[in-house]
């Protein structure tokens, strides 16, 4: 029996021509789940970032005022108020600020530690290699929470001490994505290439290794901030972080420990912003990441 | 005699979000059993989405837009899964142009060769008689039977192409369509692999579908050519014909012929086809050769031709079709249409 | 007569693996003249590609010497090398993965004249870009483009333009063509020739399409397994290849022609030896076509058979000399007349026999065992001149060059080289012999 196979019709579609970057972000902005945790994100940093202008430091997050405690949300107090009558959501904007702040300033150091001494091992091989790897796993070996309890609790509870211990443990895997990433590059036939014409290791690894590499350093970047702000809070909510009267979420959250039947909001709201803010930051890297190798998802 | 394998009027898109790539447009095949059919072209030109369509084995963003493929009477498109098991690989067998991909790398190459010989088991074989089969499909292929217990790795792209042509071979299929399966060859090895395709082919009366660029290869092993450029085929015929210089043939075979540098002879500029390969997601309105033709006419640019017969040739090409009158039918003898 | 531009003595290069040294080069000798092309040809894993990246210094070479422009440049150090860099440069294989993805067409271009300071300021490196554009024939709207938006020519022609923007003496062509189309592959094979005679340009032209080799070379060189098999000029190889490795090679091209349809085929049985740790001896026995007729026991050494004609096969060698057989009569009776001269080889049976005919001082040291079929003695003259006997045996050997040398009790009477005999007097003299960049070294055979 001959089926007879209907007739389609498809018109032409002819792909614009552009630059490599310029496709990757046409592509993430086509991925709808990357664009939700975009959005999410910004919304979230830019209200943090506009925290002062909505509310007053000091009068809302620290000021204890007694008579008002544990109030239900109201136009006044959007998410109600805590234990102290402290405003709720005013301590979640401006945990915000120090939670996304620290998260990106110690994903971004410990990416360009780790990333620089990825690059060196991946491009260098042999007994670099060898050496930065062998400190890298031995930095692993310790699991990471103790690693940073044992740094805090020799430095003290600061701030700069919470960003020198969170970040030193992620130094490790960032050396390690960069260092596979550069090996993939580096025995390119480009790079053979570049090395004919004298071009200066510097300026291949900047100009050749780098840009073709990167992508999932990035990827991992993204992941990374989310990370942190979990560790951080983590080491908050056992008390080895950020110290009260801080507005902080995971301290927010130990706080609320005691007080679950009186207001259980006080638990909610912070839990809420470390849930949302780890989502939309893993949404979107794994937007990146298959923005990145469209492969992946064919 | 009815063909063993029809094509009619194939047309396959490629349908991705950023771009849509006409790969086949119109293409109509036909094969007869014990027969060799060479399928020449370059990339792009559409060989091995021919290849797939006919195990249907195209990727998920493939449409078969128009056309039918029938393997002795029975339709592959649109047929079930359980009818197309039936074909693959007991009737029609694939051999793939990269045998360092093809192969199982976590499997022994005995076992690969033997699960081939069992999924298409009809007899319920038992286990020394599939053992033995195994032994002989390996000494048919010159590959001692002690390493048939061996890795691909540890095999040469030589030895690794004759095991896939082995489990091409498993159940001894009625068509076998190898896909360029000597280019990732050395050109000893690619002897090699050759000869022993062409034996096997002779002694089990396998009718081949030979996929590739190289026209010395057609030299050697095919009856009958089809020469594909922009996923139209643009001439057929017979090997003697095609390759047959005093005839007139279409524009881009002409131009392959020339390209090529010659062996016996001291010539010195090559003759190279101007332009570079056709871009499948914008194809020219009318020819799809108009834009690197030496001989493109103004209608070459607006209609696109018609398949025309010269003598035994099936040629689509306008500006030949002006020279000869629109020559078709069978009235007309070869001589006619040698050139002067 | 050009200078020679490029030349490697005994070059070597071995790669450490796990299961043992890899002698991917091993032991090449190769001389290439300014403004030619030599073509080296060979399978996958013959290490072509391995010679031309230690050529270049991509590599450093394990042992050996490469002479560039007259300076040995094998053990120099990269800042020391820089200099030199502009003067030879590389055409990639894959015009896929040998440009950087993430550059534009004029990026790529301008890269080795900004880094090696051809051209200064932006206005002029845009000019140089444009020229070199045009000279390879990329129109010159494509100098936004990026290497993904183009098809295989055009980015192998962006590899031209990158290798010449230096203006380098040198080219070392890795297989340029063999990823592109046969359509496209005439292009760039027209335009590197083009190419070459407007700017003088020296190739290394490596492939192992022997019909691209024939068109684009001068001399061919033959590699297998890391070793130089036969070296001849282009014409040679292809009327009258030697080796059997060549043979091979040659008679299993696919060619498109039907008349060549039924021509005899060469087909290699059996496998490739291994390049790691290899056996010593020929590396081509396991497959070659003599079979057992051939121990392979012999090391790579190549024979000069005819004028710029290399062999390493010593049973063609050998072969080859007999096919003079013929000419033996001929020659004797016309060499009669020439003065201290061994005027013929007879190899018969795997010995060989001088016949001299000579009167001069040396020559009664010499010995004569035949001469037209019967063994003369000393002082015994006929028509064509006297002849001598001794009653020690001589030895007879080949040296490394295809040269006959002739002992007496291990002391070298003479060396016969191309038809001409010089005895060990003469060789002390190296002046006495001229050969192309072929000095005759006495301390050797002492």
């Amino acid at each position: 029996m001959i089926k007879k196979l209907n007739v389609i019709k498809i018109e032409k579609k002819i792909k614009k021509k552009q630059n490599p970057t310029k496709e990757v972000f046409m592509r993430l902005l086509r991925n709808k789940s990357a664009m939700v945790g975009i959005v999410l994100f910004t919304i979230i940093t830019m209200m943090s970032l506009f925290a002062p202008l909505m509310v007053d430091y000091y009068e809302d997050c620290i000021e204890q005022n007694l008579v008002d405690r544990f109030l239900p949300p109201s136009p006044e107090h959007w998410f109600g108020t805590d234990a102290f009558g402290r405003d709720i959501f005013a301590r979640i904007l401006y945990g915000g600020r120090i939670s996304i702040t620290l998260g990106m300033v110690s994903t971004g150091i410990s990416m360009v530690i780790g990333g620089t001494l990825g690059v060196i091992a991946g491009y260098y091989g042999k007994k670099p290699d060898e050496i930065i790897m062998r400190i890298m796993d031995s930095i692993m070996a310790i699991p990471g929470i103790i690693f940073a309890l044992a740094i805090v609790a020799a430095l003290g509870p600061e701030i700069k001490n919470l960003i020198i211990a969170v970040l030193v443990m992620q130094i490790p895997s960032f050396a390690r994505i960069t260092k596979s990433a550069v090996i993939g590059v580096a025995n390119a036939e480009y790079i053979e290439a570049a090395k004919t014409y004298a071009a200066s290791p510097f300026r291949i690894i900047l100009r050749y290794v780098l840009p073709n590499s990167l992508g999932p350093v990035i990827v991992h970047a993204s992941m990374s901030v989310a990370t942190m702000i979990m560790a951080m809070a983590g080491l908050s909510f056992i008390g080895m972080g950020v110290q009260p009267p801080t507005p902080e979420w995971g301290l927010m959250l130990s706080e609320a420990k005691e007080y679950i039947r009186y207001m259980p909001g006080m638990m909610y709201y912070p839990g809420a912003a470390i849930i949302i803010t780890a989502l939309s930051l893993n949404l979107f890297g794994d937007g990146l990441r298959d923005a990145l190798d469209p492969k992946l998802k064919d | 005699m009815s063909n063993l394998l029809e094509i009619k009027d194939l047309h396959v898109v490629y349908k991705t979000r950023e771009e849509h790539v006409f790969a086949l447009n119109g293409i109509h095949l036909e094969l007869q059993k014990g027969e060799t059919l060479g399928i020449v072209g370059e990339t792009g030109a559409g060989k091995t989405t021919i290849a797939l369509a006919v195990m249907q084995l195209l990727a998920r963003t493939a449409v078969i837009t128009s056309g039918s493929i029938q393997y002795d009477s029975q339709e592959l498109i649109g047929a079930s899964q359980r009818e197309l098991q039936k074909v693959r690989g007991r009737k029609i067998a694939m051999i793939f142009q990269d045998p360092m991909t093809s192969l199982n790398p976590t499997m022994t190459v005995g076992a690969q060769v033997e699960e081939m010989v069992r999924a298409h088991d009809l007899e319920n074989l038992s286990d020394l008689e599939i053992d033995k089969k195994v032994r002989k499909i390996f000494k048919a292929v010159e590959i001692h039977h002690r390493r048939r217990k061996e890795f691909p790795h540890n095999f040469s792209g030589g030895m690794k192409q004759r095991v896939v042509i082995a489990m091409a071979l498993a159940c001894s299929p009625e068509l076998i369509i190898a896909d360029e399966p000597t280019t990732a060859l050395d050109v000893t090895v690619q002897s090699q692999v050759l000869r022993l395709m062409n034996d096997l082919k002779v002694k089990l009366n396998t009718s081949m579908i030979m996929i590739t660029h190289d026209l010395g290869i057609v030299a050697k092993s095919c009856d009958r050519v089809a020469i594909m450029y922009a996923g139209e085929i643009v001439e057929t015929g017979k090997l003697e014909e095609v390759f047959d210089k005093s005839l007139a043939h279409h524009p881009y075979t002409t131009g392959l012929f020339k390209a090529i540098p010659d062996l016996y002879s001291k010539c010195d500029r090559l003759v190279p086809i101007q332009g570079v390969a056709s871009d499948p997601t914008d194809l020219p309105d009318g020819c799809n050769f108009s834009l690197r033709c030496n001989q493109c006419m103004d209608i070459c640019r607006e209609v696109d031709p018609i398949v025309n017969s010269y003598g035994n040739l099936k040629i689509k090409c306008h500006y030949l079709e002006q020279e000869y009158k629109g020559g078709n039918c069978d009235e007309q003898s070869t001589n006619r249409n040698k050139k002067t | 007569m050009s200078k020679v531009l490029i030349e490697t003595k005994k070059l070597k290069k071995y790669f450490k693996t796990p299961y043992g040294k890899l002698h991917a080069v091993d032991g090449i000798d190769l001389i290439i003249k300014e403004g030619t092309t030599l073509g080296i040809v060979g399978e996958s894993g013959c290490g072509k590609s391995t010679l031309a990246r230690t050529i270049i210094r991509l590599y450093k070479p394990t042992d050996g010497q490469i002479i560039f422009d007259g300076k040995d440049i094998s053990k120099l150090s990269e800042p020391q090398l820089k200099e030199t860099r502009k003067d030879m440069q590389m055409i990639f294989q894959d015009p896929y993965s040998s440009i950087n993805p993430r550059m534009s067409v004029s990026q790529l271009i301008a890269e080795p004249i900004i880094i090696n300071n051809i051209v200064q300021g932006k206005n002029n490196i845009n000019q140089k870009v444009s020229q070199l554009m045009e000279t390879v024939g990329l129109a010159s709207r494509l100098k936004n483009a990026y290497p993904h938006e183009l098809d295989g020519g055009r980015r192998q022609r962006i590899g031209v333009a990158r290798a010449l923007a230096v203006n380098p003496k040198f080219i070392i062509c890795d297989e340029p063509v063999s990823a592109l189309d046969v359509s496209i592959q005439a292009q760039i094979l027209n335009l590197l020739m083009d190419l070459q005679k407007q700017f003088n340009l020296t190739y290394m032209f490596i492939t192992h399409d022997m019909s691209v080799v024939k068109h684009i070379s001068d001399e061919i060189m033959v590699m297998h397994l890391g070793e130089c098999v036969e070296m001849a000029k282009t014409e040679k190889i292809f009327i009258k290849p030697i080796h059997p490795y060549s043979q091979a090679l040659l008679s299993s091209i696919p060619v498109a022609d039907l008349k060549m349809k039924d021509k005899p085929e060469i087909v290699l049985m059996g496998e490739i030896t291994s390049p790691i740790e290899p056996m010593p001896g020929c590396r081509f026995r396991s497959r070659c076509q003599i079979g057992f007729a051939c121990p392979g026991l012999d090391d790579n050494k190549l024979f000069e058979v005819e004028s710029n004609h290399f062999v390493s096969c010593r049973n063609r060698v050998f072969n080859h000399y007999n096919i003079s057989k013929k000419r033996q009569k001929t020659i004797v009776i016309r060499s009669a007349i020439i003065n201290g001269a061994v005027s013929n080889i007879v190899i018969e049976g795997g010995k060989v026999r001088l016949i001299v005919n000579q009167e001069t001082e040396f020559s009664k040291d010499l010995s004569m065992f035949e001469y037209e079929g019967r063994s003369v003695k000393y002082g015994e003259l006929d028509e064509l001149g006297r002849v001598l006997e001794h009653t020690v045996k001589s030895e007879i050997c080949l040296n490394e060059e295809a040269n006959l040398l002739v002992y007496q009790q291990n002391l070298l009477e003479g060396v016969f080289i191309k038809g001409q005999w010089f005895n060990s007097e003469q060789i002390q003299y190296k002046s006495a012999i001229e050969e192309q960049k072929k000095e005759f070294k006495t301390s050797q055979y002492y």
